[in-house]
């Protein structure tokens, strides 16, 4: 079974075939922001030189960035387009890992232009430093402190001659860990944000397919009982009562509110925000904006319901301070026993 | 039997439609609006993310709702250009996959075209005809002579219409896109408000937007300044009387001058009621034909791509594996693509 390895992420095109770890056949040259035009047109000369069928590939690996975004998007889309096309498995590799220098310790570079890098550090499978962006002298510095480690990576911008490494070898030995779960919604890793600001901007915006892996990653994180993915699927594909809004910070899901608006009322089924980024006021940003969309409504809705579990305590912390009351306990309203408090909050005078 | 999968990514909608022999088997649009009407525009970096992200999930329903594998599939096509850059890469690397997988030809179609020809699932067309071409990144008027002949004969030499609307949308504090909020202000108020359309010759088939945007901006400045409240609806009314006016003013004098049998409206903008009901008045006792396309053809959909590629499967209009974007593309120049 052999396995398809892509790279374009900087400024060279990397096709390569793997068998078993090793590779079997490779292309490789600095395609200068032509790998939009040439990328498929090698895989399929690849293809056809080795007679590559559909049966006959067990696997996509691909690297996800950090890199040029264009570059970084092309290799993942014809990725994720064979992964889904001939359902066969996608592995996800760093485009810094695969700069790595064998077990030896590897200090992984790449040109983030604005004088920043992006670097990472590898010792074998262990990151010792992960995937991010550092200004170009404190990467000079980094470099000066460990002399011991091999510098990999095209860094001649850096007045550095670095390692060159085949990326394909690399990919080829791909560990299973960089299996891609939900291989549909995969999307590349760009650590630089599009707007270039520091400061962290909450986008509350109504929930797409994509989001999916991510909002059951917060589920699953967020609750000991969470619902299956199915009831996210028929909330967003069928039930026209239901509404998910998702907070995005850099356009990653941080959290996500789903509730149900029904005439005159509307039900919280469940909201949830990350926990790194919990306390910074993204619950009350999506709390606001579900207020909203029940006001934008034809038929007005004049309050907001909800359950939660008599064990939760934060969450009705959270729901105390946003103006929900207390109005009565259901006894044993959980499958596994457990009481539900019922909170209510009228909406008329907001 | 022919049946065509056609993906298209050019702005803020990723989208893949089936077709069979014409029929409408699958029309998937995931739509970006909801994010980008945070920026007040389309941010084309978040537009390729998005579409990257969005892309397989598309396909997946698309599938889905045609009943149909990959296998079934005669033939891939894909939006070239006119577009964003970065968003048409997006689509071009999952059309040219499919057809280096099944060995199936690739077809690129242009955008514009799928437009104007959205405007089949409609009514058949009448040559010669004139196709007013008015979208967020694009104004031009059009003459097909034959199906499938192109003839730009007017366009904008700056902004389009579309991105003007957005633009003055912002300025008033009015949400994204902002065709329909001024469309609705703009039927409350009246023309009030003093803005002058662009000098240019009186015979000219050209558009231009910017002058009439930064009249609006410069406007609502100096008001606030004064302390001034400015009138919406009345600002809306003044401002789309002057930007559809241009457009049925050029749109009549071709007409007329090209004597066409058919005027068909084609792009985003042509959702504007105000431009349809002003074209409808126009054409009332000239024996022209006017052809609105339905709402759901005015927002970019890969229904039309797939409607296009028809004609050029057919015509055997087929593009090698090495096909590259065109962000640029002229409508005429809609069968070269080296």
């Amino acid at each position: 079974m052999l396995s398809l390895l892509l790279d374009s992420s900087n400024s060279a095109l990397a096709v390569g075939l793997a068998e078993d770890g090793k590779l079997v056949d490779e292309i490789q040259y600095e395609a200068n922001q032509r790998q939009s035009e040439v990328m498929v047109d090698e895989i399929a000369k690849l293809f056809d030189k080795h007679n590559v069928t559909k049966k006959d590939l067990s696997g996509v690996v691909v690297t996800k960035g950090p890199g040029s975004y264009t570059g970084v998007r092309i290799a993942l889309t014809v990725a994720k387009t064979v992964a889904f096309a001939w359902n066969t498995p996608l592995f996800l590799v760093s485009s810094l890992e695969a700069l790595k220098d064998g077990d030896k310790p590897s200090i992984c570079l790449s040109n983030a232009r604005s004088k920043r890098s992006y670097i990472s550090v590898y010792e074998g499978e262990k990151a010792i430093m992960e995937d991010r962006i550092m200004d170009n002298k404190d990467v000079l510095t980094y470099i000066s402190e460990h002399p011991e480690y091999e510098v990999c990576g095209d860094a001649k911008y850096l007045g550095i001659e670095g390692k060159r490494i085949n990326v394909l070898a690399n990919l080829a030995k791909c560990a299973k860990e960089h299996y891609s779960v939900e291989p549909l919604g995969a999307k590349p890793v760009y650590l630089k944000d599009s707007t270039g600001s520091s400061e962290m901007k909450v986008i509350v915006r109504p929930m797409i397919s994509a989001d999916m892996s991510q909002i059951m990653e917060i589920e699953n994180a967020s609750f000991k009982h969470p619902y299956e993915q199915s009831h996210f699927q028929y909330e967003l594909l069928e039930n026209p009562f239901a509404h998910i809004l998702v907070a995005t910070v850099d356009s990653l899901v941080v959290g996500f509110v789903d509730f149900m608006i029904t005439f005159d009322s509307a039900t919280i089924n469940q909201i949830a925000v990350k926990e790194n980024v919990r306390t910074k006021g993204i619950g009350t940003r999506l709390i606001g904006e579900m207020i909203k969309v029940c006001k934008e409504q034809k038929d007005e809705v004049d309050f907001v319901t909800l359950e939660v579990r008599a064990s939760n305590l934060t969450a009705q912390k959270f729901y105390k301070r946003h103006a929900f009351e207390l109005i009565t306990t259901k006894k044993a309203y959980y499958d596994d026993g457990e009481d539900a408090l019922y909170y209510v909050r009228s909406i008329i005078n907001d | 039997m022919t049946r065509i999968l056609a993906i298209e990514s050019s702005c803020d909608e990723t989208a893949v439609a089936i077709t069979e022999d014409g029929k409408l088997l699958a029309n998937v649009v995931a739509t970006q609006i909801a994010v980008h009407e945070k920026y007040g525009g389309v941010m084309p970096e978040i537009a390729s993310r998005l579409h990257a992200e969005n892309i397989t999930v598309c396909l997946t329903e698309a599938l889905r709702q045609s009943k149909l594998t990959l296998e079934d599939i005669d033939a891939f096509a894909v939006t070239r250009g006119p577009g964003l850059i970065g968003c048409l890469h997006v689509g071009l690397q999952a059309a040219k996959t499919l057809a280096a997988l099944y060995h199936k030809p690739l077809i690129p179609v242009h955008h514009l075209a799928g437009h104007i020809y959205a405007n089949q699932y409609a009514g058949e067309f009448h040559y010669p005809m004139l196709c007013v071409v008015v979208s967020g990144g694009n104004t031009e008027l059009v003459i097909m002579k034959d199906d499938m002949d192109f003839e730009i004969i007017g366009e904008t030499l700056d902004d389009a219409v579309g991105e003007c609307y957005d633009k003055v949308a912002r300025v008033l504090g009015l949400p994204y896109p902002g065709g329909l909020p001024i469309d609705q202000h703009a039927k409350l108020g009246q023309h009030t408000y003093e803005l002058h359309k662009p000098r240019m010759p009186h015979d000219t088939y050209d558009f231009s937007y910017s002058g009439l945007k930064t009249q609006v901006i410069n406007l609502v400045n100096t008001l606030k300044m004064k302390g001034e409240p400015v009138r919406m609806d009345d600002m809306a009314k003044s401002f789309q009387d002057v930007a559809i006016g241009m457009v049925v003013d050029r749109a009549m004098r071709a007409a007329k001058n090209y004597g066409v049998k058919q005027i068909v409206l084609a792009g985003g903008v042509s959702a504007n009621s105000y431009l349809r009901e002003e074209m409808k008045k126009a054409v009332e006792h000239t024996g022209i034909e006017l052809v609105i396309p339905p709402l759901w053809c005015t927002t970019d959909n890969a229904a039309m791509i797939a409607k296009v590629a028809e004609k050029l499967y057919v015509r055997k209009v087929f593009a090698p594996l090495t096909l590259g974007v065109d962000p640029n593309w002229r409508i005429s120049d809609w069968d070269k693509f080296d």
